[in-house]
C-alpha cells in the first residue's frame, strides 16, 4: 500500500488452484452468484490469488502480502500440499473454507451436508423399489508434483460423499456391491461417460447410479442413450449439484441442489464480521441440500 | 357439486401455468435440420462459461412458427429461440414454439 493512502474499502480474497478454467465450473459460478453481488453492496473489492506453488510460511503472510481483510479458500484440496498443510494447522479469524469439512479445521467454514444430500437421493431410489443402487464418483485422491516427488492429497468431497453412500445403504439394510461403486478420474462429463460405458459392457448393471456430481451424472446420461438405453427405465441416475444444464438435460436430470448462492453470500458476510471482530470464535455453518426430482430417477 | 366445479375452474385457469412451469426456453444458433425425423439440433453456449451444448429438439404439427412458416425454412446458422417440453414416453424435448430471428436474413 502506498503511503499516505487509507484503504477503507474491505478487500476479500479467494483462494484457489491455479488450474485452467476454473471459474468456469458451475459449482464456482455459483458460489461467484452469491460473493460477487454480496461483496459489491459493502463497496467491496474481490482479489483472486492462483498459486501454483506455496511461497509463503502462513496465512497471515498471504494476507499481508496482499493486502486482504478476508482470505476465502475454494477447492482447497486441489491447491498446494504445501498450502493445505497451512489451513490445516491455522486457527485465522480471518480465513473461511468452503466444503470439504475436515475434522479439527479451526478457521471459519461452509459446507453442505453432504450426507443429508445423499441420504434423501438414496431414500428416493428406495421408495422407487430400487434396491439395487451404485455409485459413481470422482478421484478419491489428487497427486501434485512437488520437485521430484509426487504427493497425494486425498479429495474429501470423493471420500464425504462415498462414505454418506455406504451409511446410507447400511442404514436403510440395503446390500452392498463393491462392483457397483465405480470411480472416474475426474469430475468431468467425460469420465462420467468412459466409466458408464465400460460398466454397460458389463453384466453387473445396477437399477440405480448414483453420481458424485452432475458432470459425471451427464457422462452417464450419454453413454446410456448411446447404447440405446434409457434413464430412467434401464438405470436411474441422480446427479449432485443441481447445475445449470440439468434441468435442460435429456432427459431433465434429477440431483440434489446445493444452495452455493447463499453459501457465497453467507461466506462474505461472515468474513466482514470477522474482520470486525476477530477474537469471536469460528463460525462453521451446514446448509441442508434438497433432492430435486427431475426425470432420471 | 359446487365445489367441484369450482376446482374445475381453477384447474382450467391454472392449466396454462402448470404446462409452462413444465416447459423450458433453449436459445442458440442451429446446426441441423432433419426433415425426415423433424428434428432440429441446435447449440446453445453458456454466455459466462463458454461451454457449448447441443440439443436435439423434435417439431411436431401443434408446434408453433415465428419468423418462418415451418421447418423447411430453418436453415443452419439460424439464430433460434425454442419454447420445449420433454416428452418422457419418447424421450425428447418437444418444441411449443420455435422462432427464428432475422429469417431470411
Amino acid at each position: 500500500m502506498k503511503k499516505g493512502f487509507k484503504r477503507s474499502r474491505f478487500v476479500l480474497g479467494i483462494l484457489t488452484t491455479p488450474a485452467k478454467g476454473i471459474f468456469r465450473s458451475s459449482y464456482h459460478l455459483g458460489l461467484l452468484a452469491g460473493i460477487r453481488p454480496r461483496l459489491k453492496a459493502f463497496k467491496g473489492q474481490l482479489k483472486v490469488i492462483m498459486m501454483p506453488s506455496c511461497p509463503y510460511q502462513s496465512l497471515d503472510q498471504i494476507l499481508k502480502h496482499h493486502q486482504l481483510d478476508g482470505l476465502l479458500i475454494l477447492t482447497w484440496r486441489w491447491i498446494h500440499p504445501s498450502i493445505v498443510r497451512l489451513i490445516e494447522k491455522t486457527r485465522h479469524p480471518q480465513v473461511l473454507v468452503v466444503n470439504d469439512p475436515v475434522p479439527g479445521l479451526r478457521v471459519n467454514l461452509v459446507s453442505t451436508d453432504t450426507d443429508a444430500g445423499i441420504r434423501q437421493a438414496v431414500s428416493h431410489l428406495i421408495k422407487k423399489g430400487l434396491r439395487r443402487i451404485g455409485m459413481l464418483h470422482g478421484p478419491m485422491s489428487v497427486a501434485f508434483k512437488t520437485g521430484k516427488k509426487i504427493t497425494r492429497v486425498p479429495f474429501i468431497d470423493t471420500r464425504l460423499k462415498r462414505e454418506g453412500f455406504l451409511k446410507t445403504l447400511r442404514s436403510k439394510k440395503i446390500p452392498i456391491n463393491q462392483k457397483w461403486i465405480r470411480a472416474g478420474l475426474a469430475n468431468t462429463e467425460s469420465e462420467g461417460e468412459r466409466v458408464m460405458q465400460e460398466w454397460l459392457r458389463g453384466k453387473a448393471l445396477p437399477e440405480a447410479i448414483l453420481c458424485g456430481n452432475d458432470d459425471l451424472a451427464f457422462g452417464a446420461l450419454k453413454a446410456i442413450r448411446k447404447t440405446g438405453k434409457r434413464a430412467p427405465q434401464d438405470v436411474a441416475i441422480i446427479g449432485f449439484d443441481d447445475n445449470k444444464r440439468a434441468k435442460k438435460s435429456c432427459p431433465p436430470l434429477t440431483t440434489v441442489h446445493q444452495p452455493l448462492i447463499q453459501m457465497g453470500k453467507d461466506a462474505v458476510d461472515i468474513l466482514i464480521r470477522k474482520a470486525r471482530r476477530p477474537d469471536s470464535r469460528p463460525v462453521h455453518k451446514r446448509y441442508l441440500p434438497k433432492l430435486i426430482v427431475r426425470k432420471t430417477a | 357439486m359446487k365445489t367441484s366445479k369450482t376446482f374445475i375452474l381453477l384447474l382450467a385457469l391454472m392449466l396454462p401455468f402448470l404446462v409452462a412451469a413444465r416447459a423450458e426456453w433453449f436459445d442458440g444458433e442451429v446446426k441441423k435440420v432433419d426433415l425426415k425425423t423433424r428434428t432440429v439440433i441446435i447449440s446453445e453456449i453458456d454466455p459466462i462459461t463458454e461451454a457449448e451444448e447441443r440439443v436435439e429438439i423434435l417439431i411436431d404439427d401443434a408446434t408453433v412458427f415465428s419468423g418462418v412458416e415451418s421447418l423447411k425454412d430453418i436453415r443452419q446458422n439460424d439464430d433460434v429461440t425454442i419454447e420445449a417440453r420433454y416428452d418422457e414416453p419418447n424421450d425428447v424435448w418437444k418444441a411449443v414454439s420455435i422462432e427464428v430471428a432475422e429469417a431470411g436474413a
